[in-house]
């Protein structure tokens, strides 16, 4: 009864993290800040992860989200520094109606999907595979060819990522 | 299971509390005279040049974007690592043929000069 307690003590407290930095991430007007807040959300989400029992999954989402694709975007910030364009986008209306278009076909959605499913997560036979071994076992069997078909995706972005950023800033020996 | 990320959650507070507390405490104990030389951003003693906010060459990029692409193929050998006893031969002839995709990729990446930095 007391781990009950606990667990959903900490799901309260972990997914109000989430929502208020997610807010936060969208608001603040530094980028930089905003990039944190979003790291601030990734930890939040693996920690939910791990409350469902996805140990794996949630190290994969500290990780991948919060290491590897933060660096990418704090990358990506630096690349395309934003100094007058700041100012510019808050008088921007445009974005003001698109953003009220899309939060009511959201919120439609959101109206569509409550009445199809039970809001309530179950956990199922899916949720449950939450360690390593049980999604390598799967991933070798069941998912094999998935499995097989993410190394060529990845091999497209890598080839990808050389050929946006060529042009001739690489020495390469064929330009 | 969660009982074993307590420790973890432990540390974390520990570690919130002691920044939180050496920040509080310098705030509130020490005394203040600040000059132009004393405000201004510290980096490694050397006196920062020109705005914070530069563009960086877009090569960083693709270092950062070849980063991720190895990071997520490590991410799938850590499953394979947890069952390797198990899959046997198997699972060693299917995560070579994972990783071989990946090496003509890194093959392709070194020859058109991605990795060289000038």
């Amino acid at each position: 009864m007391a781990v009950l307690i606990a667990k959903w003590v900490v799901f309260v407290l972990v997914s109000l993290l989430a929502i208020a930095s997610s807010v936060l991430m969208i608001y603040v007007k530094n980028t930089l800040h905003s990039a944190l807040f979003m790291v601030m959300a990734f930890i939040a989400s693996a920690i939910l992860y791990l409350l469902l029992g996805c140990q794996f999954l949630a190290m994969l989402q500290i990780i991948v989200y919060a290491g590897a694709v933060m660096m990418l975007i704090i990358f990506v910030i630096m690349m395309i520094s934003l100094k007058d364009e700041e100012k510019l986008a808050r008088k921007i209306t445009k974005t003001k109606v698109a953003g009220v278009v899309i939060s009511i076909l959201f919120m439609m959605l959101f109206i569509l999907i409550m009445g199809f499913n039970s809001v309530k997560g179950k956990m199922g036979a899916l949720t449950s595979i939450g360690d390593a071994k049980t999604i390598g076992s799967l991933l070798f069997t069941r998912f094999l060819l998935p499995f097989e078909v993410a190394s060529v995706l990845l091999l497209a972005a890598m080839v990808g990522a050389v050929m946006l950023s060529k042009k001739k800033s690489f020495g390469g020996e064929d330009q | 299971m969660l009982r074993a990320y307590l420790p973890i959650l432990i540390l974390f507070l520990v570690a919130f509390g002691f920044a939180a507390f050496a920040v509080v405490a310098s705030y509130l104990l020490g005394q203040r005279k600040p000059t132009r030389v004393k405000i201004a951003p510290y980096e490694c003693g050397i006196s920062t040049p020109g705005y914070g906010k530069t563009r960086i060459p877009l090569r960083y990029y693709t270092v950062a974007m070849l980063f991720l692409l190895f990071d997520l193929e490590v991410v799938f050998l850590y499953p394979w690592a947890v069952t390797y006893k198990k899959l046997g031969l198997f699972g060693l002839v299917e995560m070579m043929v994972f990783i071989g995709i990946l090496l003509v990729g890194y093959v392709y990446v070194w020859k058109k000069g991605a990795l060289e930095w000038d």
